[in-house]
């Protein structure tokens, strides 16, 4: 538990506490008083519990920290406990004023998760939930707190989708659960959030992960992915605390491919065409020699710069608010100000009781993002891909070419100088949110409270870009200039109401939650676009806006969602005897405006059990002092596909240009058929878990297993062309399996002033398709768009989005071996081939090398995927390392286009099969590829492990004592470094590919945006 | 207790206003349900029914029929960049190198299904009888037939749809050659007697009384020759192709040049013609929604100097082949002059301009070499007048709004003269309809006298009438995309039109006339063979 948790905590505690009588104390005795203070930081502590040992007689301090006793016995001992902290027992003597400062435990017994709809010590818990604190994601500046997490929790894997600044993250809870979208449901606060993109890291007190599916079926619907609940910081009562923080970096791509020199591209090109007897028309091309003087660019280091980030970041809490403010600054290692991300953002959480029975609060969050992108991860359109491809013989800069940028004379189709590339992006995008919650709370009695809960998520977004008019060569080229613009609103309501009801029993324990939950969404955008505004007006942003056009015929179009709307009932039994056997049933029911009237309705029970064997009598005295274990089964659903699946939907685009003045007539058409039956995803998962904790806690461990079976998936039935729709139809298809093992172990020792903490999480999960839809046994996925063939598919028996392709068995190294590689009835299979060409394997065995012998050839996803977290504290020094590692995925490196003549290639390429260099795997070069060792085939699959170094971290508290004399409370100045060390075979920019927003485009290389090697340093003040 | 009561009541609200909440509606959009109910409405489904007629591009392919006509013919390779790999699937289809996973195939199957669903969406789904409503359902009628003849003279015979499908229909299986022109016909008979003779000024490019009858009459013809020459088709495909010339509504322009002139739309030769247009502003992200003529920037002149007054460079796709211009006779020059162009003519035409700082005319090293044969199809010809044109934006590439003519005059008139030889009609009477496709071939103005007739090409060049009919055909209609489905009906093509290429000629076999369904159509449905079995045309 957090210290800032605990501050939480104590706030809370005090709220319920005030006006509650809990303990009284007898007349008569002597008096002692004191202050409880928080040994950490030197705060008061209200709610701390005195008691004097052996008797019931006992008081809590007040909202200053201050507590009066009266004590009775003889040698009178007293009791000091808050949860979270060591308790302290204390000899009274003949003192009459005891201060006492509580340290904070170093046992997890008392930790708290957040279960939904209320918090559950972690020990009488059910369910699989992992925590991250503050702490744990503290100095470690990222602006996404998805990245923060990766490598702290297990089961968990955390993706970037590109090192750009602002790009999201794909998380995955437990395996890969539908072919749909795999995000977690975020609660922030209580409140349901599409995406946690904006959120501020340094905001957030606790990131509780929610795994199975009896943690989840509170949030039964759209819980069938995980739920990731993030509670922000609370302010606390009693003396405010102001701090500051300030936080720059540096940031670099943490490698740079190796392209071939201008030399070794030359030499290289022309062995490609003598290998395929076409020297003389290279010659006639004028393409240079080997020894001609030519420029030498190397185009990655022209399309990466150093990068900055800079972060301040102000904030109070006083009076049970919490404030804070911040910025974020941030550029990209690629694109230099043209790819970047500003964050402006305000945090106000509060919450006051009116009076006895009534509380109100309120968390809000308003921000401000400014936004620019380049495209990523992407073959065509993009500067990484131009990098790959275009030929070092070609300057960067050209007096006399359009706009001052050379253009190859090699390299063109697709590709152009990728600085031009850049010149011709201009874009910017403004988004304004306003997310937050105000609820008041109601406890007629004790124990039972109701809480209404009003949540919003407001957002407004603009944007506007510019393209110049540019002619870079005859297949790239546009004659003219334009401008768009766009604004769009999304809002989303939540209405929650729910009563929490708490009943302790002499051994029995229980609690209630019984609910309602409204959630209605919509957005409507709006803009429009023109063309050729005025030269001198073309490269000003203050004219950057459709009223600049020259044109009457402006194009403007106005859209907006269909709303979406959610209603559920929920309720919850958490049963307790003795904190030994436990018991939990959960039961919810969810309406979604995606379905139709048949099947609007789902419903989702869970239960769970567990057994706490260390608390019983027969439990031997051992070095295991605590063992629990749980098991849990329950159904969650998902209903996050299109709006209206189950309706016939009239598409009014369909348009043909008729009579003489040819203009557009409007055509409307069903786009595909409605599928009325459409029904709820569901997933059924069964898990089994143990806790251990031994040596008094000093070692816990805690493992789960489990099986999570998703059916009904959500998505597009591929249906025969002949019913002729333009989309195919929303329809419920297949099944997936996902099988996985989770551990996580953390040991924690105190060596005299030394603090020692050690986390380890391991997850490894398998991944299998039951079942696809219709009479095939596979879809096909991504398709690689210069090979024409999709190299990903989700086949019954394998994973979701497997590699596909040929099967080599290494280079011909001779025409023997080329005629000895022969089908069953003796023909040559590869008669094409020429030595130093790639062999391919007759998978099939038929005789004949084709599409039938395309084979699975790799997956995306991982065998093991670890997480190991370090830090010491030394009296004033702290140091923390987090590692994270993935083991056994692979990467399409699909972004290399030797198909394109006169591409350059990376140096590993120097390697390549010659009649001299035979103990390579990479084959000859050749123009015309006779032997097709282009196609798709696993030579383009590599192992994507990696072992990085997440972030690393040095800090300095400096003493109290020297800050005493500025009213200082503390200032803490830190080191903190991201991806600093990167281990890893992989050729391409980086490791980390993730997904691109669709499960079946996962762990495909299109070049890349790498991620950055990052150093910083910061300061926190505190006063 | 106050707030207590507030809390159950919020409850009890929540629970009452539980269905209605839930039942949401469509934003922009009609339900089908409330559609088809006026005219207006109808009008729309039709327009979406002959939407597809103009995709350019289908599902991120190159989906011409003119492109597939010439250059699976032997009037022309694929061509694009240097590496023989631009556009693999349109080398594949060149070459004769196609398999199922060929990726045009689904793209040209799906566009015409999703026509016929339109269509029979237009057919089946509205309950009004109004003279308008009337009218639309014939031209849906003709358009679902149109778009089965399509797919028939790309995959051979396949199911014919007209109803609406759900997708638990996967066990359709390829109807009977008989079965799929029975349907065709049908269908045009019925659209013949309710469609308008003339259009107004609105409404050109749609389907007339003529467009159908001209449709038919292909329709026999082809069914007649892949019926063992069946002469009662062959009569009623005169019949039909008779009536569009007794309309009196067409004409062949005097000036064959000017058919392909920049601007020229719907002249009086046209008789069905796909309509394009600048005024969309289309782009790489949506290719159904281009609605203007893709194939002339892909098929324009590659690595052409900047200095051509007329053309701007293309991406060089769809090259003549030597064949093809070698098939025009000596006294044909003008209509090879319209369909074809060489190296030194473009060279010349740049000198006459006065531009003699050009350098290299066409830079050849940008071109296919595999492919190239020196010369340039210029009935799609890549104006530079296109650039700037697209008013409201758009890819200046996918904004070139040239029309492709699908049926012309001169087309009903030759296939008119085909269907009287090869019926029981008047070969004087065949002669007539090709000496007036003769006569204006031979340039502008009134060639009558001095343009050779049909009789005397027969003569010397000791060819019968079905010689000088095929000579006709392949000249006329040279680079209009009509040449393979020609060679395909009568039996034509077969590897000794590419005798002098080896890997042409050793991959056309006898299956290849017809490309293969899908391998992603046939694995989800499984009853639709890849190939047409030969019981099909019996």
């Amino acid at each position: 538990m957090g210290i800032l948790q605990i501050i939480h905590f104590r706030g809370f505690f005090t709220f319920l506490m005030l006006g509650v009588t809990v303990l009284t104390a007898t007349a008569q005795g002597r008096v002692i008083s004191g202050i409880v203070t928080d040994g950490g930081d030197g705060s008061e502590m209200p709610g701390a519990t005195i008691l004097e040992k052996g008797t019931s007689n006992g008081t809590i301090t007040d909202i200053d920290g201050k507590y009066q006793l009266t004590i009775t016995g003889d040698d009178p001992v007293i009791i000091v406990s808050f949860v979270g902290f060591e308790a302290q027992e204390i000899r009274v003597g003949a003192q009459s004023v005891i201060n006492v400062a509580l340290d904070i435990s170093l046992s997890e017994l008392s930790e708290v998760v957040v279960i939904g709809y209320g918090v559950q010590q972690k020990r009488v818990a059910t369910g699989s939930i992992s925590k991250v604190d503050a702490k744990d994601i503290e100095g470690y500046k990222v602006p996404n707190v998805l990245s923060a997490i990766d490598g702290q929790v297990s089961g968990v894997m955390a993706g970037e989708s590109s090192g750009q600044p602002g790009s999201s993250k794909s998380v995955f809870i437990r395996g890969i659960s539908t072919n749909g979208d795999n995000s977690p449901l975020y609660v922030v606060d209580g409140l349901t959030v599409s995406s946690i993109d904006n959120l501020n890291p340094s905001d957030i007190e606790s990131v509780d992960v929610l795994k199975d599916a009896a943690s989840t079926a509170i949030y039964g619907a759209r819980a069938a992915n995980g739920v990731i609940i993030i509670t922000t910081k609370k302010g606390k009562d009693g003396t405010g605390v102001l701090s500051y923080e300030g936080f720059t970096s540096f940031s670099n791509p943490w490698k740079m491919p190796e392209m071939l020199n201008s030399e070794q591209y030359i030499e290289l090109t022309r062995e490609k065409f003598a290998n395929s007897n076409r020297t003389a028309a290279l010659n006639d091309l004028g393409f240079p020699n080997v020894g001609d003087a030519t420029p030498n660019t190397n185009w990655m280091d022209v399309i990466t710069d150093q990068a900055t980030m800079i972060n301040h970041r102000l904030t109070a809490t006083l009076n049970n608010s919490y404030i804070s403010l911040d910025y974020w600054d941030q550029q990209g290692v690629i694109g230099g100000d043209k790819s970047n991300y500003k964050r402006y953002a305000i945090r106000l959480n509060s919450s006051k009781p009116v009076n006895d029975y009534f509380t109100v609060g309120q968390n809000l969050y308003l921000n401000r993002t400014e936004n620019q992108n380049l495209g990523v991860n992407n073959a065509f359109g993009t500067m990484v891909a131009d990098a790959f491809a275009y030929d070092p013989t070609t300057d960067v800069y050209d007096a006399d070419a359009e706009y001052g940028f050379a253009q190859s004379n090699w390299v063109q189709k697709e590709y152009i100088n990728p600085l031009s590339r850049l010149f011709l992006a201009d874009n910017a995008g403004h988004a304004d949110q306003i997310q937050g919650n105000v609820y008041v709370k109601f406890e007629p009695i004790k124990g039972l409270t109701f809480q209404s809960d009003l949540g919003i998520d407001f957002s407004w977004y603009d944007y506007r870009s510019f393209t110049p008019d540019y002619n870079y060569h005859p297949s790239f080229f546009s004659v003219n200039n334009g401008i768009s613009q766009g604004y769009g609103f999304g809002q989303r309501i939540q209405f929650e109401n729910y009563a929490n009801y708490t009943k302790d029993l002499g051994n029995h324990s229980l609690n209630v939650v019984l609910g309602t939950s409204y959630l209605g969404s919509e957005f409507r955008t709006a803009g429009g676009s023109t063309l050729n505004i005025p030269d001198a007006a073309k490269f000003n942003d203050q004219f950057q806006y459709i009223d600049a056009g020259q044109d009457t015929s402006d194009l403007a179009f106005g859209r907006a969602s269909v709303d979406y709307r959610l209603l559920s009932y929920y309720g919850r039994v958490i049963y307790d005897y003795r904190d030994k056997y436990l018991f939990s049933i959960t039961l919810r029911r969810d309406g979604s405006s995606r379905f139709g009237s048949n099947n609007r309705w789902g419903f989702f029970p869970s239960m769970s059990l567990g057994w706490v064997v260390s608390d019983e009598n027969f439990f031997p005295t051992s070095p295991i002092s605590f063992l629990k274990i749980r098991s849990s089964w329950g159904v969650n659903g998902n209903d996050r596909i299109g709006d209206l699946g189950y309706s016939s939907q009239v598409v009014n685009a369909f348009s043909y240009a008729l009579g003489v003045d040819h203009a557009l007539n409007r055509g409307s058409a069903l786009a595909t058929v409605p599928n009325p039956n459409l029904k709820w995803e569901e997933s059924v998962q069964f898990d089994v878990g143990l806790e251990l904790k031994f040596f008094n806690d000093q070692l816990s461990a805690e493992f789960d297993y489990y099986v999570k079976t998703t059916r009904d998936l959500l998505g597009n039935e591929i249906v025969p062309g002949y019913l002729g729709v333009t989309d195919f139809p929303l329809s419920n298809l297949g099944e997936i399996q996902n099988k996985g093992l989770e551990a996580s172990v953390a040991y924690k020792q105190r060596i005299g002033a030394l603090t020692l903490n050690t986390r380890l999480n391991y997850t490894t999960f398998k991944n299998t398709v039951n079942e696809v839809p219709g009479s095939s046994t596979f879809i096909n996925g991504w398709s690689w768009p210069v090979r024409n063939a999709a190299i990903t598919r989700m086949s019954e028996g394998e994973p979701v989005g497997h590699f596909v392709g040929y099967k080599t068995l290494g280079i011909f190294q001779s025409e023997a071996d080329v005629f000895s590689h022969l089908s069953s009835s003796g023909d040559v299979l590869q008669p094409n081939a020429a030595p130093g060409d790639l062999i391919f394997s007759d998978v099939n065995k038929d005789g004949v090398i084709n599409t039938d012998d395309i084979t699975s050839i790799g997956s995306p996803w991982p065998d093991h995927i670890i997480g190991l977290s370090f830090s010491a504290n030394f009296k004033g020094f702290d140091f923390s390392a987090l590692f994270s590692t993935q083991i056994g995925h692979d990467i399409f490196r699909t972004y290399e286009r030797s198909d394109i003549t006169f591409t350059n290639y990376q140096t590993f390429w120097l390697d390549r099969w010659t009649e001299e260099n035979h103990s390579t795997k990479y084959p000859r070069l050749t123009s015309n590829d006779p032997n097709g060792n282009q196609r798709p085939s696993d030579f383009y699959v590599e192992d994507g492990s990696f072992l990085r170094l997440r972030n690393i971290q040095i800090g300095y508290n400096i003493p109290a004592s020297l800050l005493e004399k500025i009213k200082l409370t503390g200032v803490r100045v830190y080191l903190s470094g991201n991806n600093l060390l990167t281990v890893t075979k992989y050729t391409g920019f980086d490791p980390e590919i993730g997904t691109n927003g669709w499960i079946l485009d996962s762990g495909i290389d299109k070049g890349y945006y790498p991620s950055n090697k990052t150093i910083g340093a910061g300061v926190k003040i505190t006063m | 207790m106050k707030a207590f009561k507030i809390f159950i009541i919020a409850l009890i609200l929540c629970a009452a206003c539980s269905e209605e909440t839930l039942e949401v509606k469509p934003v922009n959009q009609y339900l089908s349900e409330n559609f088809y109910s006026t005219n207006e409405q109808v009008y729309a489904a039709l327009i979406a029914a002959y939407d597809p007629i103009g995709w350019s591009m289908a599902f991120g392919q190159w989906v011409s029929p003119v492109m597939f006509g010439e250059i699976r013919s032997d009037n022309a390779n694929a061509g694009g960049d240097p590496s023989d790999n631009d556009q693999p699937a349109w080398q594949e289809l060149d070459d004769f190198r196609e398999t199922n996973t060929n990726t045009l195939l689904q793209p040209i199957y799906r566009k015409h299904y999703i026509g016929i669903f339109r269509a029979n969406l237009v057919i089946l789904q509205t309950e009004l009888t109004t003279p308008e409503v009337e009218r639309y359902k014939a031209e849906a009628r003709f358009l679902r037939a149109y778009y089965h003849f399509e797919l028939f003279r790309h995959f051979g015979p396949l199911p014919v749809v007209t109803e609406l499908l759900t997708p638990d229909d996967i066990n359709l299986e390829r109807s009977t050659m008989a079965e799929m022109m029975t349907a065709i016909t049908d269908d045009l008979k019925a659209a013949i007697d309710v469609l308008p003779t003339t259009l107004s000024d609105v409404e050109v490019g749609r389907a007339s009384r003529g467009t159908a009858q001209a449709l038919l009459g292909k329709v026999y013809l082809y069914w007649a020759d892949l019926d063992g020459d069946d002469p009662a088709k062959f009569d009623l495909a005169a019949q039909y192709l008779q009536e569009v010339v007794n309309s009196g509504q067409y004409d062949l322009v005097d000036d064959f040049s000017t058919l392909f002139d920049y601007g020229t739309k719907n002249p009086i030769e046209s008789v069905l013609e796909i309509q394009h247009t600048n005024l969309w502003p289309g782009d790489w992200g949506w290719f159904e929604g281009i609605e203007a003529n893709g194939i002339l920037q892909l098929c324009g002149i590659r690595g052409l100097c900047s200095g051509h007054p007329e053309y701007a460079a293309g991406w060089g796709f769809m090259l003549p082949t030597q064949d093809l211009n070698d098939h025009f006779l000596p006294d044909d020059q003008y209509r090879r002059d319209v369909a074809i162009v060489s190296i030194p003519e473009l060279t010349q035409e740049v000198a006459d301009a006065g531009a003699p700082d050009c350098g290299v005319v066409v830079d050849i090293t940008q071109v296919n070499p595999q492919d190239h044969t020196g010369f340039w199809q210029q009935k799609f010809s890549n104006y530079k007048a296109y650039n700037g044109n697209n008013v409201n934006g758009g890819d200046p590439n996918l904004t070139k709004d040239a029309n492709t003519y699908a049926i012309r005059y001169a087309d009903v008139l030759l296939m008119l003269a085909e269907a009287l030889h090869r019926g029981s009609g008047s070969d004087a009477n065949a002669l007539t309809y090709i000496d007036l496709v003769r006569e204006r071939a031979a340039g502008p103005g009134d060639n009558t006298g001095s343009f050779k007739t049909g009789q005397t090409i027969m003569t010397e060049q000791s060819w019968t009438l079905l010689d000088l009919i095929w000579y006709e055909r392949r000249a006329e209609l040279a680079g209009e995309g009509d040449r393979w489905y020609d060679l395909v009906r009568s039996g034509r093509a077969t590897s000794d039109l590419f005798s002098g290429d080896p890997i042409r000629s050793g991959n056309l076999d006898a299956q290849k006339v017809w490309i293969p369904v899908a391998l992603e159509e046939t694995s989800v449905a499984h009853q639709i063979s890849t190939y047409p079995e030969n019981e099909l045309f019996q």
